[in-house]
């Protein structure tokens, strides 16, 4: 079986389970909005790495002593992960780097604008899962929360998770990056809180020809 | 002005078959297939909608620069008096190769070309940052242009002329049919057939002309549309086209070289990578994502002048050139009584 396949067929589980088609957005939930980072509440990137990369050292060790104790223990364990661990973090970091998201959200749709990164776009009703030459995509509701889950090559895996916190005082977009093979998933959470776009004195824009390219307004306009 | 040229030619149609007159040429936007419908999920769709509109206005450009030609237009829907009409479809479209199926037929209904044209880019076309007034698979149009070119070339001033008739009671049929059905008459073989041609004085068919005249100037302001479209999206066109090329390319390159890619497969390297190809892929697709809604959505009105009115046409080009056929098929109502 090719991976590609492989990466297919375990993705159309959690695609049919989420019945975009049949009951999209049963909740009547709304993210529209702009909503800006809020760091008090977001997970830091290198304390969750750091963490990840004690637990994986001390697996190694533990799983070192006990084979030398004549012990047996699951395949793998052995291996040395903590350095690919500090490289999955600070992957999980450039992931979340966005500080503002702009969301439209309509019946059937929503694009999650994110600065500084693509947006996360999904259509309720659209047959899932997607493929691509990258890999293989897939989004919809779950329950109150709108998942997008994104499987490319060599196995990576990346699952983002909206939620709304009461009030929708505050939106929680939790990311979760893994890879096969190695057994340490990264979750961070990034907190947003809601604000209102005022007159800024820049306004940025991305094109592919000129990357992001940002202009005074405001008061010279004035 | 061509347009007065393209009325005179048909003036001198009528005058003597002997001349050779210039024909004009209408480009209908091309089928994308829609093979994903109108998603906005998909870039691939988008990317379509966009070529619909973007290739047929290169095929125009290489046209006018043939010279053989009187006017070129891309048209958002066939026109009924067409002297020349292109229709395609685009097969292939990713960078590495594009496959377009092009039919060209007179308003005869002859079919001058019939068939499907290939061009593949190399690494070389890609080195430089997109340039996109030299489009990478310029030499496919030239080909098309080159048969159209030939086929033209075979036909007798008096086959030329006989085109424009049959255009001109095309569209005087399609405007009332009842005034002008019997002047055409369809073959066994699909063929239309100038039966005999009215009055050069009748005011009817003068009307006809006028209003016809009218419609190459709404098409030439539709043009404009097409135009800003080609210089507003071209650059991003072209780093799309260059992604996709190194997409295609480069996952080819790796199915090939299995063995050196398992070397750093697993790697937060090799994880890295295929992120960063990821993410900028999708960035690509949003660029072009806004690009095309803000030209579906946002075409600009088109203040257009005919008989003594002026209307302000709104909406997609497609609605605008729909709607233009209704106000002058109302026109001609209210000046004909038919």
């Amino acid at each position: 079986m090719s991976s590609r396949l492989a990466i297919i067929l375990g993705l159309l589980p959690a695609a049919l389970a989420w019945g975009a088609a049949a009951d999209p957005n049963p909740y009547n939930i709304d993210f529209s909005g702009h909503w800006e980072l809020d760091y008090r509440l977001s997970d830091r990137a290198n304390d969750k790495t750091a963490r990840l990369r004690d637990q994986a050292r001390a697996d190694y060790e533990d799983a070192l002593l006990r084979a030398r104790a004549g012990f047996r223990v699951p395949r793998g364990s052995l291996a040395n992960n903590h350095e690919t661990v500090i490289g999955l973090g600070w992957l999980a970091e450039k992931i979340t780097q966005a500080t503002v998201l702009d969301i439209q959200q309509e019946e059937d749709h929503i694009v999650v604008g994110r600065n500084d990164d693509f947006a996360l776009v999904c259509e309720f009703n659209a047959p899932q899962p997607v493929s691509s030459p990258f890999g293989v995509e897939a989004c919809g509701w779950d329950k109150n929360q709108l998942t997008f889950q994104i499987n490319l090559a060599d196995g990576l895996r990346i699952h983002h998770r909206l939620s709304l916190g009461a009030g929708s005082k505050r939106l929680n977009l939790a990311t979760t990056v893994q890879v096969t093979g190695l057994p340490y998933p990264i979750t961070l959470n990034r907190v947003y809180m809601p604000y209102e776009p005022g007159e800024g004195l820049y306004h940025c824009e991305y094109s592919l020809a000129r990357k992001t390219t940002c202009s005074l307004v405001g008061k010279g306009k004035e | 002005m061509l347009v007065a040229w393209a009325l005179l030619g048909l003036a001198a149609s009528q005058a003597t078959a002997q001349q050779a007159p210039y024909l004009n040429v209408s480009l209908v936007v091309f089928d994308s297939g829609q093979a994903q419908g109108n998603s906005l999920y998909h870039a691939t769709a988008r990317v379509r909608s966009l070529e619909s509109k973007y290739l047929p206005y290169l095929l125009k450009r290489t046209l006018e620069d043939s010279g053989h030609w009187a006017n070129v237009w891309v048209l958002p829907a066939k026109d009924p008096g067409a002297e020349v009409t292109v229709v395609g479809k685009v097969m292939e479209s990713d960078g590495t190769q594009l496959k377009l199926a092009i039919r060209v037929q007179d308003a005869s209904n002859r079919i001058w070309l019939e068939q499907d044209y290939r061009a593949k880019a190399a690494a070389s076309d890609y080195q430089a940052a997109p340039e996109y007034l030299l489009d990478t698979f310029q030499s496919l149009y030239d080909q098309v242009a080159d048969d159209m070119a030939e086929a033209l070339s075979r036909l007798t001033p008096t086959e030329l002329n006989r085109i424009l008739d049959a255009a001109m009671l095309r569209y005087a049929v399609a405007l009332s049919p009842e005034s002008f059905t019997d002047y055409l008459s369809l073959g066994e073989d699909g063929l239309v057939n100038v039966l005999r041609l009215p009055a050069k004085d009748d005011p009817i068919y003068t009307r006809v002309q006028r209003l016809r005249e009218s419609e190459f100037l709404f098409a030439d302001s539709l043009n404009d549309h097409y135009e800003s479209l080609f210089h507003q999206v071209g650059e991003t066109y072209g780093w799309w086209r260059r992604y996709s090329y190194e997409l295609v390319v480069g996952n080819q390159a790796l199915g090939k070289k299995d063995q050196t890619r398992s070397a750093t497969k697993g790697t937060w390297y090799a994880m890295e990578r295929i992120y960063h190809s990821y993410r900028e892929a999708k960035m690509n697709e949003d660029a072009l994502r806004e690009l095309t809604s803000s030209f579906d959505q946002e075409t600009k009105p088109v203040v257009a002048r005919t008989a003594g009115k002026v209307v302000e046409l709104g909406g997609t080009a497609a609605f605008q050139y729909e709607e233009w056929r209704r106000i002058l098929r109302d026109i001609y109502r209210e000046n004909t009584g038919f």
